[in-house]
């Protein structure tokens, strides 16, 4: 088999914030091939955004942080590379999109100036060619009169469109790995469809790879094949999605997949959320970060941390009673739909 | 950005080496606990100007001709003169520390005054809004438009140079600025459902503003005082430099650094070291202001 | 886009804001006047001021009487203000002219300083902000804004001061007093510029750094663009407007205070300088007039800043 497209193995982010350290990301490994799609999901805080964040090490100029691990992509550790060659990457081999369409663009300049901007960088286009690639993208987005539409400022489109003109910005170059962060939070539920829609398509189209974080599995569910789901900076859970819905093993899984609301519970009105709050200081505790949550947790869970077990083919699960649970699963199927 | 990325060590984990921690922390230290020094300061310059004759090795009105113009580390037969004598004899360092007591009182008296009628203003403006808020703040706008350093000239000139009349020119260069932040936290305030509430429920105006917005306003209220006790004596030294503000025999550094000047180029000192005291004071009253008002953004 | 609603109010809008910028001026100065006035007719008494040190009272009454100061105040301060629109300032006991004479003889000198302080300032405080702001926390920003508020926090007139002895005394290098040669400006210059540069470098620093903390800042690094490009391309075009505002503003700082104080120093003849010997002459007329003619200019340049101001947002929207 030849080399994954992505490889990210121990991946550790540290914040050193004025309150002392913040572990973010704590030991993520995962690999990705070309023209997959793996799910992100985690509740705010998690580290799923930081995890997307270092893979470019993209971060605010303000912010102290140390990474460890390495992030091979196509068998180039990003995290050793020099800022020269990493701004080749990015952009160049991934694109990424980000959460609020309404800031990611740069008020004061044409919309096509923008995507120009990446095309002349990375694929040596002149001013008229980028330009032209530029409305070829527009359109290809779904933006009507791409041409008209090019020359104007971000503010005479709407949240939606906006989403879609980063979206073209950030497949411009036709990257091998799409990252989007949260891409349809800030959007109303009918554009929500639209955009996942579309990424769906154009991974499809372009052959690209795509990470999409989230912390929707509704999201995850309209466009991926994979799932990861992440607590405290930890992955807990890894499977395909049909099997995720099938048997979630991890507890923490099955408590997300409650929290999406759902048809049966319509009549009873019933929300099912998960008790307490997640830490916020991230992980790097010797214990299951998720058990002053978990009503299975025992003596175990809090001295040790749990690692990730194989409970089915591509189904790891970091829990101390994963076999167990997994067995359970099998012989009664679907255990989170079983309401208490 | 500062993107470290770490060596792998065995364990995947990083490992930064022990005594880089150390130097870190001492560093860290020192950045979080550098106020103090700052506060250490500043309570010398209070304890100064409450009993001058502690710290003042010499009587600062004492003159001797034998002695004049000796510059820094010089001694005379009356002792050392760490920052040498004036052209009178006189020892420039008790001048400076008898010189602390008026700096300190105009400029601390001169901004609570302004503190509180900006204070006053701002609440007055910020929550009757309409005509009121109108009229205050076109004033306090209309001072940031006009020379307001020749206008006091004008008015010390005209009312004869006196700390009393420094005590009522100076209030009006800071004032607006008290204003200003009281009424935008006034407008903010005016907004939120507890006030809403404690309208709702019969609180009078007076319980409202003195309940409700002050404490809110109180932290930044203090902060800017701080700088802006700095600012005025930045003030008070240019009026009394020009010969409008405090008068001898009363000493103040920005009249010491005036005394001085005619002697620049034989007496350095005389205007270079009053000038260094006033500077690092301001100095250190602007940082304090900043970490203060820092800590507090970061706290909420 | 609003763009065709923009163009057709706009011109109507932009009138009335100047309008009102101007209205306001007026009254500020009428205020200015007004207080002057009073305080110069009711607290003091003018007539004081024309008596030599050793007048007996009824030399005094005297003085009074042939000033017309036995009438009531309000007529005096309407012929007042009606002498002052005909800019009759009143005649200088110093300078046995007109004190106008002597104002508007003064008033380029001052503008000629404070243009070449204000460039000055622009140069410090601009470049450095920028790059300061845009690598925020760093070597440079912390040893840059420590130095900028330590400018700000020596008192300028001292700081002239200490410039004259370290270039026109030690060095020799610089003329410290007048305005004789084009080299005498240097100094003044600088001085003003150090001061002021100080505020705009914090000002330019904190809008750069805020505008670098953007999220389409962090999607321009997503994109692969060096730093350099974010900040050429990108930033400087959304900071530029409030930079321009910035040292626009500084202006008006300007003359607020610290060149007056500094012609004083350097003997720029200048209307501070004016000012000051006036202030120590008891010339009234002058003083009088050089605030009233300074506010009016500051007015006048707030109201141009204003001006450009609008000018530059609004190309900026149409572009």
């Amino acid at each position: 088999m030849s080399l994954p497209l992505l490889e990210v193995d121990d991946l550790h982010v540290t914040f050193n914030t004025a309150s002392g350290p913040v572990h973010a990301v704590d030991g993520v490994s995962f690999t990705m091939e070309s023209g997959d799609s793996l799910g992100v999901v985690g509740e705010s805080g998690s580290g799923k955004s930081v995890t997307a964040r270092a893979l470019l090490r993209l971060f605010a100029i303000t912010d102290d942080v140390r990474i460890a691990g390495s992030v091979r992509f196509d068998g180039v550790d990003l995290l050793r590379i020099d800022e020269r060659k990493l701004r080749d990457v990015r952009g160049g081999q991934i694109g990424m999109i980000f959460q609020d369409p309404l800031t990611s663009l740069n008020p004061l300049m044409a919309v096509g100036e923008q995507i120009a901007e990446s095309l002349r960088l990375h694929r040596g286009m002149g001013r008229s060619e980028a330009a032209a690639e530029a409305v070829e993208l527009l359109g290809r987005v779904g933006i009507a009169d791409p041409e008209r539409r090019a020359t104007e400022l971000p503010n005479s489109f709407s949240g939606g469109m906006r989403q879609r003109v980063m979206i073209s910005l950030a497949i411009a170059c036709r990257p091998r790995l799409l990252i989007a962060d949260e891409p349809t939070t800030a959007l109303d539920v009918t554009v929500q469809a639209e955009i996942l829609l579309l990424l769906d398509e154009l991974r499809r189209s372009e052959q690209m790879a795509l990470m999409l974080i989230t912390h929707d599995f509704g999201v995850v569910a309209a466009t991926c094949e994979d799932v990861q789901v992440m607590y405290a900076g930890r992955l807990v859970e890894k499977a395909s999605m049909v099997h995720l819905f099938d048997r979630a093993n991890h507890p923490y899984t099955e408590g997300l997949l409650r929290l999406v609301p759902r048809f049966e519970d319509a009549h009873t009105g019933r929300l099912h959320p998960i008790a307490g709050q997640p830490p916020i200081t991230g992980g790097g505790g010797s214990s299951c970060a998720f058990a002053p949550r978990c009503s299975h947790a025992f003596d175990r869970c809090r001295s040790e941390v749990p690692p990730e077990v194989a409970v089915g083919p591509q189904h790891l699960s970091a829990c101390w009673l994963a076999a167990e649970r997994a067995k359970d699963a099998t012989e009664a199927g679907r255990p989170w739909k079983r309401d208490p | 950005m500062s993107v470290a990325v770490a060596k792998r060590t065995p364990d995947g984990q990083s490992a930064p080496a022990a005594e880089h921690r150390v130097w870190g922390r001492l560093i860290a230290m020192l950045g979080s606990r550098g106020w103090i020094l700052l506060v250490l300061f500043l309570v010398l310059l209070v304890a100064a100007s409450i009993v001058p004759d502690v710290f003042a090795p010499h009587d600062h009105e004492a003159q001797n001709l034998r002695a004049r113009l000796l510059g820094p580390g010089e001694s005379s037969p009356d002792g050392l003169h760490l920052l040498g004598t004036d052209s009178l004899g006189r020892d420039l360092f008790s001048r400076m520390v008898v010189g602390t007591r008026l700096t300190l009182f105009i400029a601390v008296t001169a901004t609570l005054i302004g503190a509180g009628v900006g204070v006053l203003f701002g609440l007055l403006g910020g929550y009757f809004g309409g005509r009121t808020d109108r009229l205050l703040m076109r004033l306090g706008e209309a001072q940031t438009a006009m020379p307001m350093f020749l206008v006091a000239i004008l008015l010390l000139s005209l009312l004869g140079p006196s700390v009393f009349i420094l005590l009522v020119v100076l209030p009006c260069l800071v004032w607006p600025i008290f204003a200003r932040v009281v009424r935008a936290e006034a407008l903010r305030l005016r907004e939120e459902t507890f006030i809403e509430a404690s309208i709702a429920t019969g609180c009078s105006t007076s319980t409202i503003l003195g309940r409700h917005l002050l404490p809110n306003v109180a932290p930044r209220i203090l902060v800017l005082c701080v700088v802006e006790i700095g600012h005025v004596m930045l003030s008070e030294a240019g009026l009394s430099f020009l010969g409008v503000g405090v008068q001898p025999p009363d000493t103040t550094w920005g009249l010491l650094i005036s005394e001085g000047r005619p002697l620049l180029a034989v007496a350095w000192w005389l205007t270079i070291l009053p000038g260094v005291l006033l500077g690092i004071s301001v100095l250190v009253l602007n940082l304090l202001g900043r970490y203060w008002e820092a800590r507090s953004g970061a706290a909420g | 886009m609003t763009t065709t609603t923009t163009a057709a109010s706009s011109p109507r809008l932009l009138r009335w804001m100047l309008l009102r910028r101007l209205r306001d001026g007026v009254v500020v100065l009428l205020l200015v006047v007004t207080v002057i006035f009073f305080l110069a007719h009711v607290v003091g008494n003018p007539a004081l001021v024309f008596a030599p040190v050793d007048a007996t009272d009824e030399h005094i009454a005297e003085l009074h009487r042939q000033f017309g100061l036995d009438r009531p105040v309000l007529v005096r301060y309407f012929e007042y203000l009606g002498g002052l629109i005909q800019l009759d300032f009143g005649e200088s006991t110093w300078q046995q002219r007109p004190a106008i004479d002597a104002v508007v003889e003064a008033l380029p000198s001052t503008i000629i300083l404070t243009v070449v302080g204000l460039a000055a300032a622009a140069a410090a405080g601009v470049i450095p902000g920028v790059v300061a702001g845009a690598r925020a926390r760093k070597p440079f920003d912390k040893a840059s804004n420590l130095a900028s508020v330590t400018a700000l926090s020596v008192p300028n007139f001292w700081l002239g001061l200490l410039l004259i002895l370290l270039f026109g005394v030690q060095l020799g290098w610089l003329p410290t007093s007048g305005r004789f040669e084009t080299a005498s400006i240097v100094l003044p210059a600088a001085t003003l510029g150090i001061v002021h540069g100080g505020r705009i470098f914090q000002l330019v620093r904190s809008a750069t750094f805020e505008e670098m903390s953007k999220p389409y800042v962090t999607v321009a690094r997503s994109k692969g663009l060096t730093e350099w490009s974010i900040l050429r391309r990108h930033v400087l075009r959304n900071t530029g407007v409030t930079t321009a505002t910035i040292v626009g503003w500084e202006y008006v700082r300007m003359w607020g205070g610290a060149v007056f104080a500094i012609e004083y120093v350097f003997a720029w003849p200048g209307i501070g300088l004016l000012t000051i010997d006036a202030a120590h002459r008891q010339d009234f007329f002058v003083l009088q007039a050089a605030v009233i003619i300074a506010g009016a200019f500051v007015i006048f340049s707030n109201l141009l800043i204003d001006l450009g101001y609008q000018f530059i947002d609004r190309r900026i929207a149409a572009s």
